[in-house]
């Protein structure tokens, strides 16, 4: 129903969104607005927020939420409205649990096992130094070039 | 005509390149170096080939030949001049024909500087890189030919996609990040070959450094107009979304940054090799990845992936590379053990080893990211967004890390650090850190991620800064030479040093700059009708009324607006519009972005009506949004042209 609007808008004179894009609410409620916005999906577009998408048809999405948040819902009863028509699709982040846990624990997985990997590579404290190429602590070639320089 | 001529030389550069890797890569296994001259001149026929096809191309698209399939599909006799001759890379097919030019000319350069140098490898690198270069000329003489002869060409063709005539950027962009990408296969090569010969000396270390600074300026200059263009043209507000394409122009970007960071590590300690090896190689494997996800169209659906014709393609090209990166490493695994062993994790190499981690750890998450909703799609039938929120959450925090990790890692010496020592430099850094904290806060500031930004960023400046004028303030005063000079000759002894703080500074101010604009941005939205204004953060805009005009490829709609200053005086300023392009039924917007001081007023056209004379805006206040491209791109630029400037005592001496 929505498309057929957002259509027959398009096709008349101008460009402007169905319902002339609504007049946002006062500034509390819009911030709110905005930022439920930002993390529910445009329909239309590739991969950008109802909150970000120029297109007339997330203009439409988003005066959806305004009239939501005008309504007293809260924000996970306007994220449920928004799955129960297009998906967990519309969800700009995966919810943390099922299959797309994997994408939240992953990472940190990684790092974990990164920092034993970067702590086995060290050398402990308290073993002594390698015997071969003895490490001076101060030794700084960019100033004894800088030195080897000025001696000439 | 055309189309025999210019296929024909797709041909040629084919049969080039497949003869140069067969010949470098046999000859240079069996050790047969005489057969050098060989691959190098296929190396030459090959570049030459394919810039000649690409200059065909060039040509018909000014003669407006629609009878070449490409011109027809790009072509229009509208289009402006400049931009017809940008239109060659401005599709699939096409871009990947520049993709073979662009190609040639890094395998010319490669050959041609080393012609008389590390003979011992140029064959098999030589050889790897001819090989990549068969694949793509075999892309572009098959699945992606561009030269297909139409029998009953059209009279006039749509015209290039809209959205790369919209603004002056899109002509720079692509070819910074096609040279960014195609230029990873020389490191990629350069490694390669070294593992393939089954020696990996000191010298050739310095080509592989060097060869992987090189695509990287371009990567990082692509990536910062990529966002620039985003931000000016597509009238969201924002320069980043996290899309797969931006995506797979970072992942290469951050592996080949933390290549950079710990072949220092390599060259000094001759330790954490197979790690930087494999980091050379992942470079490339992701520029690969990253053209296959931007250019099979696997992201609008996994429908139209299979139906595209490069999609399998790349995908079989992908899995012939991943096996041949690891048998190579696993094969070559005693060449690559460590010589020497590291310091404590107070150290140099302890900061660099948790520096890589850390750039690890973002790619993950960037690959994992991007690259997940397919995976859940194909294998659990479930589709979700893995979207901009997720990529701040799980990137953020190891960004910031990463900005720590630039003060401290300069900071510390070679081996084990002194604790006295390490706190007497730590404190004015530090001390700088915290003042610029309780400054911002007393402005009223707030924020944690912003404000650990702005601190770290005052803490990595002073140390950076020290670094650089430490070597000069000893020759000024050992030698009573002014600072100038005395800064050109400490820069010029060490300019590796020198070019790569100056990067950190460069890194350092987008850092800042995408703190700030991301976290102190002023946002407002409405409809005006003629004379009304509507304040954004402390300036008014006044709505003048709409305006309309025709040029040659488009017509647009626009609205006119003034900006007000809070002491109420005017400023001009170029409106925002709706672009009219035949080929498209949606409008494209162009924003008007006016730079005012430190911060940009932002205004987008969201709607008109033209019987009541209304406009909806989208309306921004930006603070030092502008710093990441025009400084950014500037330093970045400046450090890496330090860095690589060649080597005056080497040069004297051939």
């Amino acid at each position: 129903m929505t498309l057929a609007l957002v259509l027959s808008m398009v096709l008349s004179q101008g460009y402007a969104p169905p319902r002339q894009g609504q007049d946002p609410l006062d500034v509390e409620r819009e911030a709110r607005v905005q930022r439920v916005g930002k993390l529910l999906r445009c329909a239309v577009c590739q991969g950008v927020s109802i909150a970000d998408s120029p297109a007339s048809m997330a203009r439409a999405q988003l005066d959806k939420v305004r009239e939501l948040v005008a309504a007293g819902k809260s924000d996970d009863e306007i994220y449920e409205y928004f799955v129960e028509r297009y998906g967990e699709w519309a969800l700009m982040e995966p919810r943390k649990a099922g299959v797309a846990l994997t994408v939240w624990v992953a990472p940190l997985l990684a790092l974990v096992i990164g920092l034993f990997l970067v702590f086995g590579t060290l050398r402990r404290p308290g073993t002594p130094a390698s015997p071969a190429p003895p490490v001076d602590s101060v030794s700084d070639d960019f100033l004894d070039q800088v030195r080897k320089d000025l001696e000439k | 005509m055309n189309s025999t001529l210019g296929y024909g030389l797709v041909l040629l550069g084919l049969g080039f390149a497949a003869f140069a890797a067969i010949t470098g890569l046999v000859t240079g296994l069996t050790r047969r170096e005489s057969a050098l001259p060989w691959v190098r001149g296929a190396v030459y026929g090959y570049a030459a080939s394919m810039l000649a096809s690409n200059l065909v191309m060039v040509a018909a698209l000014l003669q407006h030949d629609f009878s070449v399939k490409y011109v027809a599909q790009v072509g229009s006799r509208a289009t402006p001049t400049i931009f017809t001759i940008v239109s060659l890379w401005s599709a699939l097919e096409g871009s990947i024909l520049f993709w073979g030019a662009v190609m040639g000319g890094y395998l010319f350069a490669f050959a041609f500087i080393y012609r008389k140098q590390h003979g011992r490898y140029m064959q098999l690198s030589l050889g790897v890189m001819a090989a990549v270069a068969t694949f793509f000329a075999f892309l572009i003489a098959g699945p992606a030919n561009p030269w297909v002869h139409l029998p009953n060409p059209p009279l006039d063709g749509p015209g290039p996609n809209p959205l790369l005539q919209n603004h002056v950027l899109m002509i720079i962009h692509p070819p910074m990040l096609y040279l960014g990408y195609v230029g990873m296969t020389i490191p990629f090569g350069i490694a390669a070959g070294a593992l393939l010969r089954g020696e990996l000396g000191d010298a050739w270390l310095v080509p592989l450094r060097k060869w992987t600074l090189v695509p990287w300026i371009f990567l990082s200059i692509g990536i910062i107009l990529g966002s620039w263009w985003a931000y000016a043209v597509l009238g969201w507000g924002g320069y980043w979304a996290w899309d797969p394409v931006e995506n797979a122009s970072f992942m290469p970007w951050l592996t080949a940054t933390a290549f950079m960071h710990s072949t220092m590590v390599l060259e000094k300690k001759k330790a954490l090799k197979l790690w930087t090896i494999a980091l050379a190689l992942s470079s490339f494997v992701l520029t690969i990845v990253g053209t296959f996800m931007t250019r099979s169209g696997v992201f609008n659906s996994v429908h139209s992936f299979t139906q595209s014709d490069i999609g399998p393609t790349f995908l079989v090209f992908i899995a012939v590379l991943l096996v041949f990166c690891v048998l190579l490493l696993a094969a070559r695994g005693p060449m690559l053990v460590a010589e020497s062993s590291l310091g404590g994790i107070v150290s140099r190499e302890g900061s660099i080893l948790l520096n890589n981690l850390v750039f690890a750890c973002i790619t993950m998450v960037v690959l994992l990211g991007t690259l997940f909703p397919l995976i859940s799609e194909g294998l659990f039938n479930e589709k979700l967004t893995v979207g901009e929120p997720y990529f701040n959450q799980m990137a953020l925090p190891f960004m910031v890390a990463m900005l720590f990790l630039m003060g401290v890692g300069p900071m510390l010496p070679w081996g084990a650090a002194d604790a006295k020592t390490l706190r007497d430099t730590a404190l004015l850094p530090g001390a700088v850190g915290v003042v610029v904290v309780l400054v911002c806060l007393a402005l009223g500031y707030r924020g944690a991620m912003p404000l650990a930004t702005f601190g770290l960023a005052g803490f990595v400046t002073v140390v950076t800064l020290r670094e650089l004028l430490l070597p000069a303030r000893q020759r000024v005063e050992a030698q009573k030479e002014s600072w100038g000079t005395a800064l050109f000759v400490s820069a010029s002894r060490a300019r590796r040093r020198f070019g790569g703080y100056v990067v950190h500074l460069g890194i350092v101010v987008i850092a800042v700059a995408v703190a700030a604009s991301s976290a102190y941005k002023t946002h407002a939205t409405g409809t005006l009708k003629p004379g009304e204004t509507m304040p954004v953060g402390n300036y008014q805009v006044r709505f003048d009324g709409l305006d309309r005009g025709r040029e040659p490829h488009r017509e647009w709609v626009g609205a006119k607006i003034t900006l007000l200053t809070e002491d109420g005086r005017e400023h001009a300023a170029e409106g925002p519009r709706f672009n009219y392009y035949e080929r498209s039924t949606d409008p494209i917007g162009s924003p008007s972005v006016t730079g005012r001081f430190v911060r940009d007023v932002y205004v987008s056209l969201l709607a008109y009506d033209q019987a009541t004379g209304t406009a909806s805006f989208n309306m921004w206040l930006f603070p030092l949004v502008g710093a990441i491209w025009y400084w950014g791109i500037f330093l970045l630029a400046l450090g890496t042209l330090i860095a690589l400037f060649p080597d005056q005592r080497k040069r004297a001496a051939s």
